[in-house]
Protein backbone atom coordinates (compact mmCIF):
# COMPACT_ATOMS: atom_id res chain seq x y z
CA UNK A 1 0.00 0.00 0.00
CA UNK A 2 1.24 3.80 -0.95
CA UNK A 3 0.29 5.90 1.56
CA UNK A 4 -0.31 9.35 3.19
CA UNK A 5 -0.71 10.26 6.66
CA UNK A 6 -0.65 13.07 9.29
CA UNK A 7 -0.38 13.55 12.98
CA UNK A 8 -3.27 15.63 12.31
CA UNK A 9 -5.53 12.78 12.39
CA UNK A 10 -5.70 11.42 8.69
CA UNK A 11 -4.70 8.58 6.67
CA UNK A 12 -4.89 8.31 3.11
CA UNK A 13 -3.75 5.24 0.58
CA UNK A 14 -3.66 3.38 -2.30
CA UNK A 15 -3.53 -0.48 -2.35
CA UNK A 16 -3.28 -2.58 -5.66
CA UNK A 17 -6.02 -4.83 -5.67
CA UNK A 18 -9.62 -4.93 -3.56
CA UNK A 19 -9.32 -3.01 -0.56
CA UNK A 20 -8.99 -4.71 3.17
CA UNK A 21 -11.64 -4.20 5.15
CA UNK A 22 -9.78 -5.00 8.61
CA UNK A 23 -7.31 -2.49 8.97
CA UNK A 24 -8.79 1.07 9.65
CA UNK A 25 -9.65 0.49 13.32
CA UNK A 26 -6.18 1.36 14.21
CA UNK A 27 -6.38 4.76 12.61
CA UNK A 28 -9.50 5.71 13.76
CA UNK A 29 -9.57 4.59 16.99
CA UNK A 30 -9.76 7.23 19.76
CA UNK A 31 -10.52 6.83 23.65
CA UNK A 32 -12.63 10.43 23.28
CA UNK A 33 -14.71 9.07 20.32
CA UNK A 34 -17.96 7.57 20.47
CA UNK A 35 -18.57 7.48 17.26
CA UNK A 36 -17.10 5.58 14.54
CA UNK A 37 -19.07 5.30 10.85
CA UNK A 38 -17.29 3.51 8.10
CA UNK A 39 -18.52 3.25 4.06
CA UNK A 40 -17.44 0.46 1.36
CA UNK A 41 -17.67 1.18 -1.74
CA UNK A 42 -17.87 -2.36 -3.51
CA UNK A 43 -18.06 -3.25 -6.81
CA UNK A 44 -22.04 -4.43 -8.24
CA UNK A 45 -23.12 -7.08 -10.83
CA UNK A 46 -24.67 -4.39 -13.01
CA UNK A 47 -24.46 -0.44 -14.18
CA UNK A 48 -26.70 1.45 -15.94
CA UNK A 49 -28.52 -1.39 -17.52
CA UNK A 50 -25.36 -3.68 -17.81
CA UNK A 51 -23.99 -6.57 -16.33
CA UNK A 52 -21.13 -6.39 -14.96
CA UNK A 53 -17.76 -8.85 -13.77
CA UNK A 54 -15.17 -6.66 -12.57
CA UNK A 55 -13.71 -2.92 -12.51
CA UNK A 56 -10.14 -2.11 -13.50
CA UNK A 57 -9.37 1.33 -11.66
CA UNK A 58 -6.24 3.43 -13.32
CA UNK A 59 -4.95 5.31 -11.20
CA UNK A 60 -2.48 8.67 -11.63
CA UNK A 61 -0.86 7.10 -8.10
CA UNK A 62 1.18 10.70 -6.80
CA UNK A 63 -1.92 13.24 -8.34
CA UNK A 64 -4.71 10.74 -6.88
CA UNK A 65 -2.29 10.18 -3.32
CA UNK A 66 -1.76 13.98 -3.34
CA UNK A 67 -5.88 14.82 -4.11
CA UNK A 68 -6.89 12.37 -1.73
CA UNK A 69 -4.32 14.11 1.48
CA UNK A 70 -5.55 17.49 0.51
CA UNK A 71 -9.05 16.27 0.52
CA UNK A 72 -8.34 14.73 4.24
CA UNK A 73 -7.10 17.71 5.67
CA UNK A 74 -9.68 19.93 4.43
CA UNK A 75 -12.24 17.53 6.20
CA UNK A 76 -10.21 16.92 9.72
CA UNK A 77 -9.52 20.83 9.39
CA UNK A 78 -13.46 21.62 9.67
CA UNK A 79 -14.41 18.64 11.51
CA UNK A 80 -13.38 16.69 14.53
CA UNK A 81 -12.76 13.87 13.48
CA UNK A 82 -10.31 10.80 12.71
CA UNK A 83 -10.53 9.92 9.07
CA UNK A 84 -8.96 6.92 7.38
CA UNK A 85 -9.75 6.42 3.50
CA UNK A 86 -8.21 4.01 0.66
CA UNK A 87 -9.09 3.49 -2.71
CA UNK A 88 -8.01 0.26 -4.98
CA UNK A 89 -5.95 0.65 -8.05
CA UNK A 90 -5.97 -2.54 -10.91
CA UNK A 91 -9.07 -5.35 -10.70
CA UNK A 92 -12.12 -5.41 -8.40
CA UNK A 93 -14.25 -8.32 -8.83
CA UNK A 94 -17.83 -8.10 -7.94
CA UNK A 95 -18.45 -8.18 -4.47
CA UNK A 96 -14.82 -6.68 -3.40
CA UNK A 97 -14.45 -3.44 -1.89
CA UNK A 98 -12.56 -0.76 -3.90
CA UNK A 99 -12.96 1.67 -1.74
CA UNK A 100 -13.02 2.04 2.50
CA UNK A 101 -13.46 5.01 4.40
CA UNK A 102 -13.68 5.32 8.05
CA UNK A 103 -14.22 8.47 10.45
CA UNK A 104 -14.70 8.67 14.16
CA UNK A 105 -15.43 11.17 16.23
CA UNK A 106 -16.85 12.47 19.69
CA UNK A 107 -20.54 12.17 18.42
CA UNK A 108 -22.26 10.81 15.68
CA UNK A 109 -22.97 14.12 13.21
CA UNK A 110 -19.90 14.67 12.77
CA UNK A 111 -18.97 10.81 11.42
CA UNK A 112 -22.11 10.40 9.29
CA UNK A 113 -20.80 14.10 8.02
CA UNK A 114 -17.07 13.38 7.34
CA UNK A 115 -17.64 9.92 5.96
CA UNK A 116 -20.38 11.50 3.09
CA UNK A 117 -17.76 14.03 2.26
CA UNK A 118 -15.07 12.24 1.70
CA UNK A 119 -16.70 9.75 -0.40
CA UNK A 120 -18.55 12.73 -2.73
CA UNK A 121 -15.61 14.83 -3.09
CA UNK A 122 -13.09 11.20 -3.91
CA UNK A 123 -15.50 10.88 -6.71
CA UNK A 124 -15.10 14.12 -8.26
CA UNK A 125 -11.74 15.61 -7.58
CA UNK A 126 -9.68 12.21 -7.45
CA UNK A 127 -8.01 11.03 -10.88
CA UNK A 128 -9.30 7.47 -10.65
CA UNK A 129 -10.82 5.94 -14.00
CA UNK A 130 -12.99 2.77 -14.18
CA UNK A 131 -12.98 0.39 -16.91
CA UNK A 132 -15.89 -1.70 -16.51
CA UNK A 133 -15.50 -5.47 -17.41
CA UNK A 134 -18.53 -7.60 -18.33
CA UNK A 135 -19.06 -11.56 -17.58
CA UNK A 136 -18.15 -11.98 -21.39
CA UNK A 137 -15.26 -9.82 -20.88
CA UNK A 138 -16.02 -6.74 -23.37
CA UNK A 139 -14.59 -3.80 -21.71
CA UNK A 140 -16.07 -0.23 -21.38
CA UNK A 141 -14.74 3.26 -19.71
CA UNK A 142 -16.73 5.02 -17.34
CA UNK A 143 -17.57 8.66 -17.80
CA UNK A 144 -16.69 11.15 -14.84
CA UNK A 145 -16.05 14.53 -13.30
CA UNK A 146 -13.77 17.36 -14.97
CA UNK A 147 -10.66 18.40 -12.99
CA UNK A 148 -9.69 20.86 -15.49
CA UNK A 149 -8.81 24.02 -13.31
CA UNK A 150 -9.73 26.90 -16.04
CA UNK B 1 9.55 21.39 -29.46
CA UNK B 2 8.77 17.56 -28.81
CA UNK B 3 6.15 16.59 -25.63
CA UNK B 4 5.15 13.29 -24.57
CA UNK B 5 1.24 13.45 -22.85
CA UNK B 6 1.27 10.02 -21.20
CA UNK B 7 -2.44 8.40 -21.56
CA UNK B 8 -4.89 7.51 -18.74
CA UNK B 9 -8.12 6.31 -18.83
CA UNK B 10 -10.14 5.89 -21.83
CA UNK B 11 -6.82 7.83 -23.75
CA UNK B 12 -5.48 4.18 -23.49
CA UNK B 13 -7.79 3.06 -26.16
CA UNK B 14 -6.46 5.36 -28.48
CA UNK B 15 -2.42 4.87 -27.43
CA UNK B 16 -0.59 4.10 -24.46
CA UNK B 17 1.03 7.74 -25.24
CA UNK B 18 0.93 10.71 -27.92
CA UNK B 19 4.04 12.29 -28.91
CA UNK B 20 2.88 16.02 -30.09
CA UNK B 21 5.88 18.72 -32.08
CA UNK B 22 4.48 22.21 -30.53
CA UNK B 23 6.72 25.72 -31.08
CA UNK B 24 9.29 26.70 -28.50
CA UNK B 25 7.95 28.29 -25.31
CA UNK B 26 4.62 27.04 -25.68
CA UNK B 27 1.49 26.33 -23.24
CA UNK B 28 -0.42 23.89 -22.50
CA UNK B 29 -3.27 24.89 -24.30
CA UNK B 30 -0.73 24.31 -27.73
CA UNK B 31 -0.14 20.65 -26.09
CA UNK B 32 -3.89 20.49 -26.32
CA UNK B 33 -4.64 21.79 -29.64
CA UNK B 34 -2.18 19.33 -31.43
CA UNK B 35 -4.03 16.46 -29.71
CA UNK B 36 -7.30 18.14 -31.11
CA UNK B 37 -5.61 18.00 -34.25
CA UNK B 38 -4.46 14.22 -34.18
CA UNK B 39 -7.75 13.13 -32.73
CA UNK B 40 -9.96 15.14 -34.86
CA UNK B 41 -8.78 12.54 -37.68
CA UNK B 42 -7.62 9.48 -35.73
CA UNK B 43 -10.63 9.78 -32.80
CA UNK B 44 -12.97 12.15 -33.61
CA UNK B 45 -15.66 10.48 -30.60
CA UNK B 46 -12.84 11.58 -28.16
CA UNK B 47 -12.74 15.36 -28.82
CA UNK B 48 -15.70 15.57 -26.09
CA UNK B 49 -13.50 13.97 -23.89
CA UNK B 50 -10.41 16.25 -25.04
CA UNK B 51 -12.76 19.03 -23.62
CA UNK B 52 -13.08 18.04 -20.72
CA UNK B 53 -9.79 16.73 -19.67
CA UNK B 54 -7.19 18.43 -17.53
CA UNK B 55 -2.99 17.85 -17.75
CA UNK B 56 -0.69 17.33 -15.22
CA UNK B 57 2.39 17.42 -14.69
CA UNK B 58 3.85 15.06 -12.23
CA UNK B 59 1.49 15.56 -9.61
CA UNK B 60 0.39 19.28 -10.48
CA UNK B 61 -2.67 19.73 -12.47
CA UNK B 62 -2.34 22.91 -15.05
CA UNK B 63 -4.42 24.93 -16.53
CA UNK B 64 -3.84 25.75 -20.77
CA UNK B 65 -2.46 29.24 -19.82
CA UNK B 66 0.52 27.67 -18.09
CA UNK B 67 4.10 27.94 -20.07
CA UNK B 68 6.13 24.76 -21.10
CA UNK B 69 9.42 25.64 -19.55
CA UNK B 70 11.73 22.88 -19.70
CA UNK B 71 8.75 20.13 -19.66
CA UNK B 72 8.89 16.82 -22.14
CA UNK B 73 6.28 14.97 -20.52
CA UNK B 74 2.56 15.62 -19.56
CA UNK B 75 -0.32 12.96 -18.19
CA UNK B 76 -3.65 13.75 -19.99
CA UNK B 77 -6.67 13.44 -17.41
CA UNK B 78 -10.36 12.59 -18.48
CA UNK B 79 -13.27 13.41 -16.56
CA UNK B 80 -12.75 11.27 -13.48
CA UNK B 81 -14.79 8.42 -11.90
CA UNK B 82 -13.35 6.75 -8.92
CA UNK B 83 -15.27 5.24 -6.04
Amino acid sequence: MRITQSEAGWFCGLVDGPCPTDQWLVHVEDPGHGAINTFYGVVRNHNEGQAAASVDYDVHEGLALKSLAALCTEIVASLPVRLYVIHSCGMVAVGEASVVIAASSAHRAEAFEATRRCIDQLKIRVPIWKREIAPDQSDRWLDGHTIRVD
Amino acid sequence: MQIRVMALGVFRTVAAEFVVDIRDNACVRDVREALESRLSVESPGMLDTLARSAFAQDDMVLKDSDPLIEVDCLSILPPVAGG
